[in-house]
């Protein structure tokens, strides 16, 4: 929507010289709308006038709040994306899940071992798998989820930690499995094991801790607490950057 | 000699013993066991539905894995250790060859992945060591003296049943006497070799286990048998469990249990494979 009154002339004619913007067909829960070409789901839902509070996080593709479901015109399959990171499609009909109902067990990692038992005594259902391989299909971060499930089966922690390790939690594998299991919690039990009682220790995490007991960088960070706005600013301006 | 090789859960989680014997076993004769490079369970138990594919998708997803892979080797064969593996695997196959539309069905349901051709062939290590070593050749590489050692051979279900995939003739199977015979030790006719060990009634019905284990060794005390020979992860955790679960009815006795690959690593002087107990058990014969 142009707001006309606050254009000059000069500016309206300029703006009339540029190609319209292409707008394209979607159906919000069955209902159409047109939205400009280029939005991501999430900003389309918002220039259809939705404003979401839940289904929507980091807007970067890493927090996994937004899972969402679509159809395309003319297509059987049901396709699964993160909705701050996939752009609009002429057609495309579209709901934002608000939120993936799941079991979260609650365990002392230190009473656990690294290996089928812990995962089965949270997690029993794993073993109704049967392979049917949705999960995988549907994974917006192209993990081989039923895979990392198949790994667990035989006891192998290890690689179900590796394969998992892009998982950002969005739950849409647990939303399709046949086999009702609750991916996302039970690879987050798999990496703590693998990061507690297999990962070997790091060397450099070992050193920094050291260092932080020997008090090394107190008289730094008392510095910090008293310097003051002005000088947190210029210090915030000239900090390294990773490139 | 190169085969494709799909170890299962099992071998690689409980009955880690089982493989570890066997690839040693596989390696003393030149045969490279190439495990897929991916895979999942095969399903467990082979569904007898006739209406669904739906518990056939584990098992057709690995021989699509082996059908990946078969250029590594220049034959079809997919070689499986633990029995119900085979007995799954080979059941869907023997399903989908005489099944078209399932096939289909399942082709069209696993889009991801590239059609089964229904070419691959599921065979049991057992087999291999007969058609591909040859037991003449066994026997010349054994190095120890057995002729004391009475075996008894443990079939099981899986391997004999139904006739349709049966490694050998289901009623009257000698495959394992064969082998055992040409370690040079004594094989055991007993009239249980190929019944039920009670399978997977041992989590929700122990009494099964304990009644048939008892049923199927009650007649190897007479016949002083040394060991049980197994092919199976399950017949083996049963007939060791039932033992224990009929302790007071066998007095205490027991047989040890052991796969034929460990029997076979023994009499080859594999011992490094062996783990303490088994070497144990066969402390006796060295």
């Amino acid at each position: 929507m142009k707001v006309m009154n606050k254009m000059t002339v000069a500016e309206v004619v300029e703006e009339e010289k540029k190609p319209p913007i292409k707008m394209v067909r979607i159906y919000i829960m069955g209902r159409e709308y047109l939205v400009p070409e280029g939005l991501t789901i999430l900003k389309a839902m918002e220039y259809a006038g939705y404003r979401l509070v839940r289904g929507v996080g980091c807007r970067a593709g890493f927090c996994g709040a937004c899972a969402t479901v679509y159809r395309l015109k003319d297509d059987y399959r049901l396709y699964t994306a993160l909705a701050c990171q996939t752009t609009v499609q002429d057609g495309m009909y579209l709901v934002q899940l608000p939120f993936v109902p799941a079991k979260k067990p609650r365990y002392d990692i230190e009473k656990l071992k690294p290996d089928l038992s812990a995962i089965l005594k949270f997690f029993p259902e794993v073993t109704r798998c049967v392979q049917c391989n949705t999960c995988t299909k549907v994974c917006p971060q192209e993990i081989q989820v039923m895979d990392a499930i198949q790994a667990i089966l035989r006891g192998d922690i290890e690689t179900a930690a590796h394969l998992t390790f892009d998982c950002v939690a969005c739950g849409i594998c647990s939303m399709r499995c046949p086999a009702e299991i609750v991916h996302y919690h039970v690879f987050q039990l798999v990496r703590r094991l693998y990061g507690k009682y297999i990962a070997k220790p790091s060397k450099h995490l070992r050193e920094r801790l050291k260092e932080i007991q020997e008090e090394k960088f107190k008289e730094e960070l008392d510095r910090l607490v008293v310097a003051g706005p002005t000088e947190w600013k210029k210090l915030y301006a000239a900090r390294e950057i990773e490139p | 000699m190169k085969f494709l090789y799909f170890p299962g859960c099992s071998l690689k989680n409980y009955a880690k013993k089982y493989e570890d014997s066997a690839l040693a076993v596989a390696k003393h004769f030149g045969i490279e066991l190439i495990e897929l490079k991916r895979w999942n369970c095969c399903g467990v138990v082979y569904s007898l539905a006739s209406d669904s594919v739906f518990h056939c998708i584990g098992a057709v997803r690995d021989l699509i894995r082996a059908q990946e892979q078969v250029g590594e080797t220049g034959n079809d064969k997919l070689v499986t250790l633990c029995s119900m593996c085979y007995q799954v695997l080979a059941s869907v196959n023997h399903r989908l060859a005489n099944d078209p539309s399932a096939l289909e069905t399942l082709n069209r349901f696993m889009d991801e992945e590239e059609d089964y051709l229904g070419t691959i062939e599921v065979t049991h290590f057992l087999t291999v060591l007969r058609d591909y070593v040859g037991f003449d050749k066994i026997r010349e590489e054994v190095k120890r003296e057995l002729a004391d050692l009475r075996v008894a051979p443990y079939y099981g279900c899986m391997l004999v049943r139904p006739k349709e995939v049966a490694i050998d003739d289901p009623e009257e199977p000698v495959i394992l006497e064969q082998l055992i015979e040409s370690l040079g030790a004594y094989p055991i006719d007993y009239p249980f070799r190929t019944e039920c060990c009670g399978s997977y009634n041992v989590v929700v019905n122990k009494e099964v286990v304990k009644t048939r284990v008892l049923r199927i060794i009650s007649p190897l005390f007479r016949a002083r048998a040394d060991i049980i020979v197994t092919v199976c992860p399950l017949c083996t955790f049963n007939l060791e469990y039932g033992m224990k679960l009929a302790s007071r009815q066998l007095h205490g006795k027991k047989i040890p249990v052991v796969y034929f690959t460990e029997l076979l690593a023994f009499a080859l002087g594999l011992d490094n494979v062996l783990d303490k107990t088994t070497l144990e058990i066969f402390k006796k014969y060295m």
